[in-house]
């Protein structure tokens, strides 16, 4: 079976303006990719 | 993507900066947010990506993750160069370090080419009148670098609009969507608008998604124009809705100076030969159609 990975799933801008909107833009999420 | 991946037969991750934190509404509007793996990753930091491509070995990444709006670009240019530009090289970079096999998407843009009144090709020269279009530009000349000088499966589609009720409401055809729907339930009267001349190639996003999926099987990856080949102004569109609904659109649209970009395309069209050629990839769906599908998911969606 195939495995694909899609960045920015969370689609059109949805996490990114949340980030901005909390000044979060630079956070580096420390618990690292998270299943 | 993820919907048509899974369709496919697929095992989809899908990454987020912090996938704790959003709601994930058109996952579940789409019915598959419990079949796609969440993973928390900052495209734009290197050691989280490789940790993620390290954690589920893809065989295959589409590379979403990017400012996406060309008006918020001249706004915050820095940030729209370094999501698009930087995000890909990190993503690149990653597939290096850790598995030359995994093969890359990268989604480029006709913003690239400027004004194309004669349909673009992929040898067309890149004109970009916007940040976005000179990030989408520079993260396509990373792709085509790492394919050629490093051997990996990386190709770009330089997409042509392609139109869906998960647009978010800033974009125009949600926006007008959204607007002529309430309009016609009289919960307002007046829609503000832009420039109404612009002329896009208008498509369907589900059906560019196959296209792109596509291009990921061929024996070779190479670069795709993906476009309807047909070109239409803005006002078509709003003259659509607004007839669909019953409505005359002269009496509720008013153009809003303020909407004006500082610098826009004026006219913009594909020539998907190359992918009908290669891909047996043809767009099938017309304005008429879209904007149907549109107001039919605009009446149930918020």
């Amino acid at each position: 079976m195939k495995k694909a990975m899609v960045s920015g799933i969370t689609g059109q801008d949805g996490s990114y303006l949340a980030a901005r909107e909390k000044n979060e833009l630079m956070q580096v999420f420390p618990e690292g990719p998270l299943i | 993507m993820a919907q048509f991946l899974l369709s496919k037969g697929y095992v989809v991750y899908g990454t987020s900066r912090d996938h704790r934190k959003n709601s994930f509404e058109n996952l579940k509007a789409l019915g598959i947010y419990d079949d796609v793996n969440l993973m928390s990753m900052s495209f734009d930091n290197t050691t989280q990506v490789e940790t993620a491509l390290d954690s589920c070995f893809p065989d295959e990444i589409y590379n979403f993750a990017s400012q996406s709006s060309v008006s918020r670009s001249f706004e915050f240019p820095d940030e729209t160069i370094k999501s698009i530009v930087g995000g890909t090289h990190i993503f690149l970079d990653a597939i290096l370090r850790t598995n030359h096999d995994t093969r890359f998407f990268n989604p480029a843009s006709s913003e690239m080419f400027g004004n194309t009144p004669a349909p673009a090709t992929e040898m067309t020269s890149l004109n970009p009148r916007s940040p976005y279009g000179e990030a989408k530009a520079e993260a396509m000349k990373l792709v085509i670098e790492c394919r050629q000088d490093y051997g990996l499966f990386a190709c770009s589609a330089i997409t042509f609009n392609h139109e869906s009720p998960f647009r978010p409401p800033t974009f125009v055809t949600r926006k007008i969507v959204k607007g002529a729907i309430a309009i016609s339930k009289g919960e307002q009267k007046y829609l503000h608008l832009g420039n109404l001349d612009i002329i896009r190639d208008w498509g369907w996003a589900p059906e560019y998604v196959d296209a792109m999926w596509r291009m990921m099987q061929a024996e070779e990856a190479e670069d795709f124009v993906l476009a309807t080949g047909q070109s239409s102004p803005l006002q078509e569109f709003v003259k659509v809705v607004f007839e669909v609904l019953g409505l005359e659109w002269e009496e509720h649209v008013v153009t809003d100076n303020s909407l004006l970009r500082h610098a826009d395309i004026m006219e913009s069209r594909g020539d998907p030969g190359k992918a009908l050629a290669l891909l047996g990839w043809k767009a099938e769906t017309n304005l008429r159609q879209i904007a149907m599908q549109m107001i039919k998911a605009g009446t149930i969606r918020k």
